[in-house]
């Protein structure tokens, strides 16, 4: 999605650098801070024993620094398989300093300090859209998008995402499962492909699973309840999308067939181009852009149409009466995976020359003021 | 330790006098052990055998805790803690403007006092503003004389419960303190003679009530509504609860005295607390508007009997009980210029005492607002009370 490599690059330089700190940080002191919201004794502190000694007279947490007779916070401690827990009577307050008085194995005694960090008060997550928006697929459709309005947990989608067919059974595994879970960087959206073994013909899970979806049927595409955010809050609802499937879609996406919706001169209107079929949400977030007569990609503000059948772009500057381009990426592809230059399912071998050319780039003029 | 034959001679007439009242094993025979559902620590009062009562107001019951706290403390020596608040606070993960004292109670067999607390902001209390209204405690300490302090775990204690009938509905209206009517449920509790007295709100026209329930629980609790006449507004009151009550007895008659906000001190006969009745207190004297009464104590000072109130925004009250008798009803609101009326009474030298309740023979314990601004327990010598 970004168009900007260098600010990732920073982004993940300070990710990494940060990750690093808080390691360091975290091995000074026998114990951290349970910071994961699904965590049994979350907002406790872990105690780890190789570092300090376990239990009330050994490890003492303190609301003020220690001394005066000043009283150590009530807590209990918990055990869980071999870690063990701290968890104060009362949670600790947010924004506020805690001295904490330790033991080292020696029985030399340590005074460390923690702060507890504000959280901000995050709502469960919500989502927001789910791409293709149309309810008809392809039966080969190739892929989906879901956006979600907050970062959410990595590793866990596929056992929130489900298809039901016309019965509300259970497709067994229609979706790739890959290792990787194909996030954007800010974990807001996310890719599923349906299993391509099984889309495309030939291929072994093809003939032994047949394809994921039949053509002429109606499925359920349901994202589960509780499929956690970053921060663990919980999706609170079902989210159901009925889809129709249509026959595969065995053509390329032909710019030709594209029809222009041309702005005036002068004026900063917006162009319009209009597809025949939706073509798919991904490729075409990046997949379209408008060059003057010179070959300068130009500015403005891009719009993905209704149903993705339509892709607006209105410039920062206003149309001069020039030539214009509408530069297309090869990659940009249809619901089922066709791109420019290829059907999805179709062996390569010896098919390139019959292929025809579609092109990359298609030339208009704005409209003469009337 | 040694008793004299003379000594053992009293304690078997005072067993003969006290035939009536139950054993350990008697008062706690129905107790279960497991979770005390308490929902507020609203107040606290000690009855026989180091068991404890707590009156739920949110919760709309009285429950009567085993502390398991029976060994006999016969000091007489006083104690204190100085920047209670502090101390809680930090026991509780907080400063001492994060935690709020509701109530305490001392246990007058071991002398252990235990305090009904919650972690709130101390911050919203104000003369109007009264720990219940603010939060529910939910945390009940206990501090030996030697200051240690412990929680007294209510999730697994021997206990019972007794619903307390027709208590005032929640969020249904609101106070003078534009508080939810409900805190004001229960406002105090007393036992005497086998009896548990509960006075607060109830939901009948006549919102003011008394209920008296049998201790060890198992019948239902009767009910009474009480009648004051109110010097300060001049007019007869059904509305207001009782806060803080006493039983004790004068020429040989149990009366129960008890004081309102805004100060009436009244004497209800104990004998006219029947099922279902109206009662009508006599308003014995007027200790001045502005104010909300807390707790009243009994006490001797060099073997002379007194009575003592604290309140919220006076200094101690002192009355002498010897004067009851003879005092007449007030019926007439205060005249111009007039403020405290009716039955003689002491305003002694200790401001900023809120909760008081006797700690043993010799010191009455407060809970004190110092000059430093530290919350404190303190003792007070009798002898100079």
């Amino acid at each position: 999605m970004s168009k900007n490599p260098p600010c990732w690059w920073l982004c993940s330089l300070l990710c990494i650098t940060t990750s690093f700190y808080y390691l360091n940080a975290q091995s000074l002191d026998p114990f951290a801070l349970v910071t994961e919201e699904e965590h049994p004794f979350f907002g406790g502190l872990q105690v780890y024993p190789n570092s300090t000694k376990v239990g009330l007279d050994s490890f003492q947490v303190f609301a003020q620094k220690p001394g005066n007779a000043k009283l150590p916070m009530l807590g209990q401690w918990q055990k869980q398989e071999d870690e063990y827990f701290f968890l104060p009577r009362f949670p600790f307050r947010q924004g506020k300093t805690y001295w904490v008085r330790w033991r080292t194995q020696d029985g030399e005694l340590q005074l460390s300090t923690i702060e507890i960090p504000i959280r901000e008060n995050i709502p469960a997550p919500a989502l927001l859209a789910i791409y293709p928006s149309p309810d008809r697929w392809p039966a080969n459709q190739l892929k989906f998008y879901i956006q979600f309005d907050q970062p959410m947990q990595e590793g866990v989608a596929l056992q929130y995402i489900q298809l039901l067919d016309e019965n509300g059974k259970e497709i067994e595994q229609p979706f790739l499962e890959i290792g990787q879970e194909l996030w954007d960087e800010d974990y807001r959206q996310l890719t599923v492909w349906f299993d391509p073994g099984r889309i495309k013909t030939g291929l072994i899970p093809n003939e032994k699973f047949g394809p994921p979806l039949l053509a002429d049927r109606i499925y359920q595409l349901r994202i589960n309840a509780g499929f956690p955010s970053k921060v663990g809050k919980k999706l609170s609802q079902s989210i159901l999308k009925t889809i129709h499937t249509i026959p595969k879609d065995q053509e390329r996406p032909n710019p030709h067939e594209w029809t222009l919706q041309l702005p005036t001169v002068g004026t900063r209107g917006t162009f319009r181009v209009q597809f025949p079929e939706p073509l798919d949400f991904g490729p075409l977030q990046s997949g379209l852009w408008i060059e003057d007569a010179a070959g300068q990609v130009l500015d403005g503000d891009a719009a993905i149409g209704l149903e993705e059948r339509s892709w607006s772009w209105t410039p920062t500057t206003s149309w001069r009466p020039s030539v214009y381009y509408l530069r297309i990426d090869p990659d940009l592809e249809d619901l089922a995976g066709n791109n420019l230059q290829r059907l999805f399912d179709t062996h390569l071998e010896g098919s390139q020359d019959k292929i025809q050319q579609l092109p990359t780039s298609l030339t208009f003029q704005v409209l003469e003021r009337k | 330790m040694k008793k004299s034959p003379l000594t053992l001679l009293c304690l078997f007439m005072l067993s003969g006098v006290l035939q009536a009242s139950l054993s350990y094993e008697e008062l706690t025979k129905d107790f279960v052990v497991g979770k005390a559902a308490v929902q507020s620590l609203s107040v606290m009062t000690f009855g026989p055998e180091g068991i404890l009562f707590i009156g739920d107001a949110k919760g709309g019951n009285v429950y009567a805790l085993d502390v398991n706290d029976r060994e006999k403390n016969t000091s007489v020596e006083g104690f204190g803690v100085a920047g209670i608040d502090a101390k809680v606070g930090n026991l509780l993960g907080t400063d001492a403007n994060g935690v709020i004292i509701h109530d305490f109670a001392v246990n007058p067999i071991s002398q252990n006092v235990y305090l009904a607390v919650s972690r709130a902001d101390a911050n919203l209390l104000g003369f109007w503003k009264t720990p219940n209204d603010i939060s529910n405690a939910s945390i009940l300490l206990k501090i030996t004389p030697d200051g240690n302090i412990t929680e007294v775990n209510l999730d697994n204690i021997s206990h019972s419960k007794a619903v307390v009938p027709k208590v005032i509905d929640e969020g249904k209206s609101k106070n003078y303190r534009k508080s939810d009517n409900r805190t004001d449920a229960i406002t105090d509790l007393a036992y005497h003679a086998g009896k548990l007295y509960i006075a607060g709100l109830s939901n009948e026209e006549f919102a003011s009530a008394l209920r008296v329930v049998d201790f060890p629980f198992g019948k239902k609790a009767q009910y009474s509504t009480l009648e004051v006449y109110h010097v300060a507004h001049g007019a007869y009151e059904t509305e207001a609860p009782i806060r803080t009550f006493l039983p004790y007895e004068v020429d040989g008659k149990s009366y129960l005295l008890g004081s309102y906000t805004c100060t009436p001190f009244v004497s209800i006969p104990i004998a006219e607390l029947k099922a279902n009745q109206h009662i009508r207190s006599k308003t014995l004297g007027e200790f001045g508007f502005g104010n909300i009464p807390l707790d009243i104590v009994h006490y001797k000072n060099k073997g002379k009997d007194y009575i003592l109130m604290s309140s919220f925004s006076k200094a101690l009250i002192r009355i002498d009980p010897e004067d009851i008798p003879t005092q007449k009803a007030l019926t007439e609101p205060l005249k111009d210029g007039e403020y405290a009326v009716g039955i003689p009474h002491d305003v002694l030298s200790r401001v900023g005492v809120t909760h008081i309740d006797n700690l043993n023979e010799k010191h009455v314990l407060v809970l004190q607002r110092m000059p430093n601004g530290q919350l404190s327990l303190r003792s007070y010598n009798t002898d100079w009370l």
